[in-house]
């Protein structure tokens, strides 16, 4: 997962799938980090994504995505699951919590001063909350092989 | 001289107390006197709220099966990072208010300091320079120890932590959580047959186990393999449990060679897993570096490190200031 950001090529563009979101249909890993990094070099500070998909879809790989569109100086991103919560400076600060030790659905997430900043907050298994400040859900599926089918809504 | 050190562990899940006095520790865990309640998962409000209604009455009952009064210490050891800002904030403003109150000295320490610690607990004369690998469900990394006290990060996971990797391991084998131990045991009633790389093994000093975790979710999606054998579990179990260890063990003797080391320190979490350990022990020895490692009740988090940690810093006349602030993201290269 390391030599990721070495790839130029562009995201597959969007395709729009019924009414609600939109899905993407991805290769590989490098293509999740590259969603991920497109929506970190468009965040303006206070989004809170919220990321769905099982064990080994990649949402820590978006997250290292996103983390390299906020510019974050201080990486690597690991994964937050046993710790909860990391954060790391950028051109905007991140905040990356992962609830995967929780038992759902949580009413709150006890995080609240990183649900409303200036920072950028992504939140994995973000199925388990019933906050309503999370602006953004990514689910990545698996499509077979390493493909991903990745919803945004 | 002989000091009582009391230390306090609140950095994430667990509240802890310890008190070292005359080389003597006592340890306490909440979830030892039934103040632990089944919430499942740690919620970091509910968390700070339980560290406030545990750690008074957790720290009277340390003194008294220490039989040590609270005039008798001579200083107190907090941990202030990283970890769940609430959950810290208790630990260090309790630690404050009795560094205060009874006019001794507040000793700040880092969490993993703490874990590297563990092994002075039990062991008091380890050859410097030495290598440190604490790992656990949420660090894998690596240090070099010049001396006590002095620590430079090596190496450390690019992704996912060895302790996370095994815990995942088991919950896509269909165990709860901590999978750990449950990997550990099914493991020794099995062998490792199935094909796994050494995770990152070009990787120099840095680790990565999160693709050997989708390659156990690859493996187990695979028609052909024979889930319904009674020895499955126990058989993949070995050969996750065996790439894991045997990259934290490759990497840990490639630390200690190049920066020729005498001691390999193995501390946290994973510490405990009874494969690591003997694999530690039998090639660290093999190339001729002395292993230490404390005993797994010491491996995960716990207060005696703490304290354990505090008395080097007291002999060392390392204090710290009554207004410190705990940190979530706190760098051990930098703090010391």
């Amino acid at each position: 997962m390391h030599n990721l950001k070495d790839r130029t090529t562009p995201c597959p563009s969007l395709t729009q799938e019924g009414g609600e979101g939109a899905t993407l249909l991805l290769d590989d890993a490098q293509s999740t980090f590259l969603l991920g990094k497109q929506v970190g070099m468009s965040a303006a500070g206070g989004e809170v994504i919220g990321l769905i998909g099982p064990l080994g879809a990649g949402k820590t790989i978006f997250v290292q995505g996103l983390a390299e569109g906020l510019g974050i100086t201080n990486g690597p991103i690991v994964s937050p699951t046993f710790v909860i919560m990391n954060l790391y400076q950028g051109r905007l600060p991140l905040c990356h919590i992962d609830l995967y030790r929780f038992d759902a659905p949580l009413e709150t997430i006890g995080l609240d001063e990183y649900l409303n900043w200036n920072g950028v907050t992504a939140i994995e298994w973000a199925d388990k909350t019933m906050i309503k400040e999370m602006g953004m859900i990514v689910e990545i599926l698996d499509a077979g092989e390493n493909k991903r089918r990745i919803t945004i809504r | 001289m002989d000091r009582c050190i009391l230390g306090i562990e609140t950095s994430c899940d667990e509240t802890a107390v310890a008190v070292i006095n005359a080389s003597r520790v006592t340890n306490l865990l909440s979830s030892q006197i039934d103040l632990h309640k089944p919430y499942g998962g740690i919620v970091p409000e509910l968390a700070c709220r339980r560290h406030i209604e545990a750690i008074g009455p957790l720290l009277n009952e340390l003194l008294r099966r220490a039989g040590c009064a609270l005039t008798q210490l001579d200083a107190v050891a907090v941990t202030v990072g990283p970890g769940l800002i609430g959950a810290l904030l208790v630990g260090v403003s309790f630690a404050k208010s009795l560094s205060y109150a009874l006019h001794i000295p507040l000793l700040a320490i880092h969490h993993l300091e703490g874990h590297i610690s563990s092994v002075f607990l039990e062991q008091e004369d380890i050859s410097f320079p030495a290598i440190a690998l604490v790992v656990s469900g949420g660090h894998t990394n690596l240090y070099k120890m010049p001396k006590r006290g002095e620590y430079y990060l090596l190496g450390k996971t690019l992704d996912d932590a060895a302790g996370e990797a095994l815990d995942k391991g088991a919950r896509l084998l269909g165990y709860e959580y901590p999978g750990g131990p449950v990997i550990d045991r099914l493991a020794k009633q099995g062998n490792p047959i199935y094909p796994f790389t050494i995770p990152h093994r070009a990787g120099g000093l840095n680790f990565s186990f999160s693709g050997v975790k989708t390659a156990l979710r690859q493996m187990l999606q695979q028609e052909n393999i024979k889930k319904d054998l009674p020895s499955f579990h126990a058989d993949i179990a070995a050969s996750y449990q065996k790439a894991i260890i045997e990259s934290l063990v490759l990497k840990s003797l490639l630390a200690l060679r190049q920066n020729n080391a005498n001691s390999m320190i193995l501390v946290g979490g994973v510490a405990a897993n009874s494969l690591l350990r003997r694999r530690m022990q039998e090639e660290g020895e093999r190339a001729g570096f002395s292993v230490y490692m404390p005993s797994p009740h010491y491996c995960t988090d716990n207060a005696a490190m703490i304290a354990m940690a505090g008395l080097s810093h007291l002999e060392r006349g390392v204090f710290a200031p009554l207004d410190i602030s705990p940190h979530p993201a706190l760098e051990l290269a930098s703090f010391s």
